[in-house]
């Protein structure tokens, strides 16, 4: 069997795979459900996710030691990832293929020739590397927004597969919804139809995780190679170069991806794979000048501090940045996360959201609650997102730590910030209308939602008594509306006060249960019609801020209850109460 | 021939690519973290306050002084303790913790005033031989407009004292033993660090939460981070603050008193000419007796009890044996 | 040189070997996944919840020839619903805490599945509440040592013991079938710890001609949908063919039964009742008697023969006024 078609089979099942992986991401132990499906295996593959992460932490989280295979492996062979398992990769050669199928061999060549451009993605890795390296002055990680792994997986599992889902709903019960997705679909969009003007534009240009299989492909055991200087220089061996590294001359061997297809393309059979470097000569190393090695070490390394001059994270944080449960502290969460999106691919109630600029630049599709999306808000019994977090930005905490039971007893349970009231928008408290949808759905026990009930005067309802027998009472006025005050909720009060419920009533007579033994008032008298309101308070010392009340919460635009990131456990400096 | 250059780049190459794998592998293996982050970040080194305080005298521990001259009620009230030589040793550094809290004149007395201390810097340097007097505080609104609109930074400066803004490379972490609230807290520490005697300098003052601050509510000033949360149990800092320091004197300036619309005042209705200066060893007694300015009792500022409570000093500052003076 | 040459054996080889490879890696990944447990992410099984500290392990309860489909399920008020759907606010209603869960599948006929339901109630009044409330009709009592609160059907078992309702059914009816159910219904509730003999005074309080001993129920709240009565037992009398319901509901102080029989009388006159004697009413055409005696408000409702309830109401009154002496 040929190494090419042996190559295809490999990115075929690599791709399946990768695709299988994003569909059963959904809680669940069916067989298409989460169960124990290795679901971040191409993320803990990713060198870039290991390297940078070390850099930022000075530690190699245990699931990442997958990357040190990757490494080895391409130490010893080279840049195999990109043409045999790369998912993003696989998409790129595909749509390259189908772009260019038809194009002539001379264009082809020249289309798959070596571009001085293609070093740009070394100034990438390099600028994310060096915002990643220097804790002295701030280190952020950034690599996810372009490391091709997280990139992928995020698009398939927040962008293609809520789409594809949409009108089956096979995945998901309701439409699974993502802030700002179109972001997703732009860059997405955009890196596959770069592949109509060159072949794998992203991974010749841009992807930071190429560049560095490239640098570390340079001592590859086994390389491309000529094994005569003198060829008849057809160059057909690059009509279908997917890396742009110029086998028919001096090979760049840091540019190819192992596609193998000059070799199958060779009408000589000149062109090998073998530990000889090439007759014709070869380059290792990656094309980048010191200069433009430096100019990129010292921006990204100022990047950082520049960012980091909005004080996004100290002193000026956004107070709706809600992190999931078990999320570390912004500083060590910033140097944590690569933005894949796995905890907001598998939140059951789809409330983690990928976060857009609000919360500053580094902030962009980090993981943030939005309690107006989703089925509901943080569920008391999951976590699942801090299980599946491939990096620990958010700490695989379990159901006790989260709850603050069993061994968690003295450390309470786990809050993510806190429920705000907004009196001015209350129902009971602004408009004196009953609701207690918050309290009622408040899932701790006891509640963090409390009420207290009130009896308030409604407009217009002081009334005159015109005459009354046992339980019914006839006004002056005629003004009621027929049949408004029967809910249950409306009173009639006597002036000492004392009240009867009102259980029916007309333009002119109201009608009270006797149950109280309640005085009807004489003729002349005043009467008050009021309203019973349950107002709702929050018992800040309870709230977790898990948002099931701001999910809840009727007033629908801006919610009467809202949480925000103050107390939560996280952070020391974000306290609201001193506890002591 | 060609194939022995070829063997000998191919050993040249696995040799390369084998130290590339045993590197990354050994990074790996040192790196490797099986444990995955804990909840918080790990715990800044903790420190603690030096011990600034000199061995006591029977009767010698406050003196308190009448006069409306604070540079002649200062002298005094120092020297009925047992003069400045007592508390600051030829070559000692001395820091000096003024109340520089806010940005405003010093007419006001909102923060403590600029003579008062530009004397104490003096008697330090000349008398006490000292050889540097620095000057610092961690202020409520901006650092340096409150130390130059508050006179302090030009008074200090002129008398020979270094001024030190609360940068924040000059904050540790404290904890205080026993401590409700003081826990893993950042204090500014770095001028502390190396100084031989603390010299607390307060103005008396209304606090409409607290009651009174005076030379305990003074080291306030030593806590950084989001300090303002303590003010939910203010009496409680206030006591920890007194047990987390030990000034070898402090000064209550009680020349012109705030009375009202503390700490912050703003108007010259506020203030009382009180014309009492308090010198001592023993803050909680300094306090002690400094309440009765603003017609407070003891009972009205429970830092007091807690304080004593916990040892720092005694309210009952007359069991003392303060020593008066009068000086006109 | 021609292209067919190749492939040469080193890159037959090579494919071959990077194929199994991938078979290798899909074999590994598929065996990881056989063996499912999503415990870790807390949310879908509530088992793992703090909640149910106590727990039963109903696995081994298995008859011969069955199997347990899965391990015992705990459901609490949140997801109670989940499992018995529309019945649930009769439990929670009553004071449910949770219910044990397990199923059992014969190992050759499929259609014979085993559910037993162990309900957590608050105590044995409200464990009673619900297991009167949805007596089965044609059941007989059975009885396990010496308690009387149970029943069986031509395919389940259900009994109240201590604070706890059990339900045991089978999907087939068959003698053997029963005998199965009824065992694992006895194993139960050897199982089931109790501190003391489950007993309510009231029952005792019913007289006891013609009455219906099968209809005995019990109810938090008020039964009869009038929001009056708490706390009441009740039970149906039968003469000649015509019935009616007695009722006992015990309250805190004799006070409050005077009050709760007021309001009741009350309510029958504002519906418009006719007042035949100071504790007989007629209303439309079914007849109510309503009686306050020490700390029970007693009575009869919706009798269809107005001496029938007359004569039954004289002897719950009589009964319940001996039971003070």
């Amino acid at each position: 069997m040929k190494i090419v078609t042996v190559r295809k089979i490999s990115q075929v099942f690599f791709f399946t795979l990768f695709i299988w992986f994003c569909v059963v991401s959904t809680i669940g132990d069916k067989f298409f459900q989460i169960r124990n499906w290795p679901v971040n295996w191409f993320l803990q593959l990713d060198p870039l996710t290991a390297i940078a992460t070390i850099l930022t932490t000075h530690t190699l989280y245990w699931p990442l030691l997958w990357a040190l295979a990757t490494i080895v492996l391409t130490v010893i062979v080279g840049r195999f990832f990109c043409s045999w398992l790369c998912p993003f990769g696989s998409i790129h050669h595909f749509t390259g293929f189908l772009a260019n199928r038809k194009k002539s061999n001379a264009k082809k060549i020249k289309l798959n020739k070596y571009r001085k451009a293609q070093s740009i993605k070394y100034i990438i890795l390099v600028v994310f590397l060096a915002m990643a390296a220097f804790p002295s002055i701030a280190s952020t990680l950034q690599t996810g927004l372009l490391d091709p792994i997280p990139l992928v997986t995020r698009s398939v599992n927040l962008l293609l597969l809520p789409i594809l889902d949409s009108s089956v709903n096979f995945l998901s019960v309701t439409q699974r919804l993502y802030q700002g997705a179109w972001l997703f679909f732009i860059v997405f969009l955009t890196a596959i139809l770069l592949n109509l003007i060159i072949p794998r534009f992203y991974c010749r240009f841009i992807c930071p995780l190429g560049a560095l299989f490239a640098i570390t492909s340079r001592f590859a055991i086994w390389r491309i190679g000529k094994t005569k200087d003198e060829c008849s220089n057809c160059k057909l061996c690059e009509k279908a170069c997917e890396g742009g590294c110029e086998p028919a001359s001096e090979i760049k061997i840091s540019e190819c991806v192992l596609c193998f297809n000059c070799r199958a393309d060779c009408k000589d059979d000149l062109v090998k794979y073998q530990t000889m470097p090439s007759l014709a000569g070869q380059v290792t190393n990656p094309d980048i000048s010191r200069r433009g090695f430096t100019i990129s070490l010292a921006s990204g390394i100022l990047a950082v501090p520049a960012v980091r001059l909005s004080a996004k994270i100290t002193t000026n944080w956004t107070h709706n940045i809600i992190r999931p449960p078990g999320a570390l502290d912004e500083k060590r969460f910033l140097n944590r996360c690569i933005k894949c999106g796995q905890c907001m691919r598998i939140c059951p109630t789809n409330v983690i959201q990928p976060a857009g600029f609000q919360g500053g630049l580094e902030n962009l599709w980090t993981p943030v609650l939005n309690n107006r999306i989703g089925s509901s808000g943080c569920q008391y019994n999951c976590v699942a997102c801090g299980q599946i977090c491939p990096t620990s930005a958010i700490r695989p905490i379990t159901l006790e730590e989260k709850q603050g039971t069993g061994k968690f007893k003295n450390k309470g349970p786990l809050k993510i910030g806190t429920a705000f009231l907004d009196r001015n928008r209350c129902l009971p408290w602004a408009m004196d209308k009953p609701c207690i949808v918050c309290q009622e759905n408040c899932p701790l026990s006891p509640k963090a939602i409390y009420t207290q009930t009130v009896f308030n005067t409604i407009r217009d309802g002081v009334l005159t008594v015109k005459k009354s027998t046992k339980n019914t009472i006839e006004t002056q006025e005629t003004s009621m509306t027929a049949d408004s005050f029967t809910t249950g909720d409306f009173y009639c009060a006597a002036k000492n006060g004392e009240k009867a419920k009102i259980t029916a009533n007309n333009e002119n007579t109201i009608e009270i249960s006797t149950e109280n033994n309640f005085k009807i008032p004489r003729k002349g008298e005043k009467i008050y019609v009021q309203i019973r309101l349950q107002k709702p308070y929050i018992d800040i010392e309870k709230c977790t801020g898990c948002g099931v009340c701001q999910h809840e919460c009727p007033v629908s635009g801006k919610r009467a209850v809202r949480v925000s990131a103050e107390g939560e456990t996280r952070s020391d400096n974000r306290k609201l109460l001193l506890k002591t | 021939m060609e194939n022995n250059i070829n063997r000998r780049q191919f050993i040249a190459t696995a040799t390369k690519a084998g130290i590339s794998i045993a590197a990354a592998s050994a990074a790996a293996y040192l790196l490797y973290d099986k444990k995955g982050p804990p909840a918080k970040p790990k715990a800044h080194d903790l420190v603690t306050f030096p011990d600034y305080s000199v061995p006591k005298i029977t009767g010698q521990t406050i003196s308190i002084v009448k006069g409306d001259d604070r540079t002649k009620s200062v002298d005094k009230a120092i020297d009925l303790l047992g003069g400045i030589e007592r508390f600051v040793k030829p070559g000692d550094n001395v820091i000096i913790k003024p109340n520089a809290a806010f940005a405003t004149s010093p007419a006001l007395a909102a923060t403590t005033n600029p003579q008062l201390i530009a004397r104490v810097v003096r008697l330090c340097y000349d008398r006490g031989q000292a050889a540097k007097v620095y000057v610092t505080d961690n202020p409520i609104n901006d650092p340096a407009s409150c130390f130059t609109l508050s006179g302090i930074a030009k008074a200090a400066t002129a008398a020979g004292a270094k001024l030190i803004l609360p940068k924040e490379n000059l904050f540790r972490n404290t904890t205080l033993a026993g401590a409700k609230l003081i826990k893993n807290w950042p204090v500014l520490y770095k001028p502390f660090e190396k100084a031989d005697k603390l010299i607390a300098i307060a103005p008396v003052k209304d606090h409409h939460r607290s009651g009174a601050s005076m030379t305990m509510k003074n080291f306030y000033g030593l806590l950084g981070g989001r300090r303002n949360i303590f003010h939910q149990d203010i009496h409680t800092i206030i006591a920890e603050l007194s047990m987390m320091i030990k000034p070898t004197l402090v000064i209550l300036d009680g020349t012109v008193s705030m009375i009202s619309n503390g700490p912050t005042g703003g108007s010259f209705d506020d203030l009382k000419n009180t014309n009492t200066l308090i010198a001592s060893c023993d803050m909680v007694a300094a306090d002690s007796f400094g309440a009765q300015l603003l017609d407070l009792k003891v009972s009205d500022l429970p830092y007091l009890e807690k304080a004593q409570n916990a040892g720092v000093g005694t309210t009952d500052y007359n069991s003392l044996k303060p020593k008066f003076a009068t000086v006109t | 040189m021609s292209k067919d040459s190749r492939p040469k054996t080193a890159e037959a080889v090579i494919s071959f070997a990077i194929l199994i490879i991938l078979t290798l890696i899909a074999a590994a990944v598929l065996r990881l996944q056989a063996n499912p447990d999503i415990s870790r992410f807390g949310i879908e099984d509530p088992a793992d919840s703090p909640k149910a500290t106590e727990s039963f392990d109903l696995t081994s309860l298995a008859p011969k020839n069955f199997k347990p489909i899965a391990k015992t399920k705990i459901y609490t008020d949140d997801n109670l619903y989940e499992k018995i759907n529309g019945k649930a606010p009769l439990y929670t209603e009553a004071g449910f805490k949770k219910l044990h869960s397990q199923q059992f599948i014969h190992s050759t006929d499929d259609t014979a599945i085993i559910d037993i339901y162990l309900y957590h109630m608050t105590n044995a009044k409200s464990a009673f509440a619900v297991f009167s409330q949805q007596r089965r009709p044609n059941s007989k009592p059975i009885t396990f040592q010496h308690q009387i609160f149970g029943y069986k059907t031509t395919n389940g078992v259900y009994f109240i013991k201590a604070q706890y309702y059990i339900e045991v059914v089978i999907s087939v009816a068959s003698d053997n079938a029963l005998t199965d159910v009824i065992n694992i219904g006895k194993k139960l509730f050897k199982k089931i710890p109790q501190t003391k003999l489950t007993h309510f005074e009231e029952i005792a309080l019913f007289p006891n001609g013609n009455l219906n001993t099968k209809t005995i129920t019990y109810s938090i709240d008020d039964p009869f949908g009038f929001g009056i009565l708490s706390n009441t037992f009740t039970a149906e009398y039968q003469i000649d063919g015509q019935t009616m319901l007695a009722f006992i509901s015990k309250q805190q102080t004799p006070e409050q039964a005077v009050k709760i029989v007021q309001n009741y009388k009350q309510f029958l006159l504002e519906n418009d009742a006719i007042k035949i004697n100071p504790s007989l009413f007629d209303l439309d055409g079914m007849f109510e008697a309503v009686h306050a005696e020490g700390k029970f408000a007693i009575g009869i409702h919706a009798a269809e023969n107005k001496n029938h309830a007359d004569t039954v109401a004289k002897k719950l009154i009589e009964k319940v006024k001996s039971h003070g002496k």
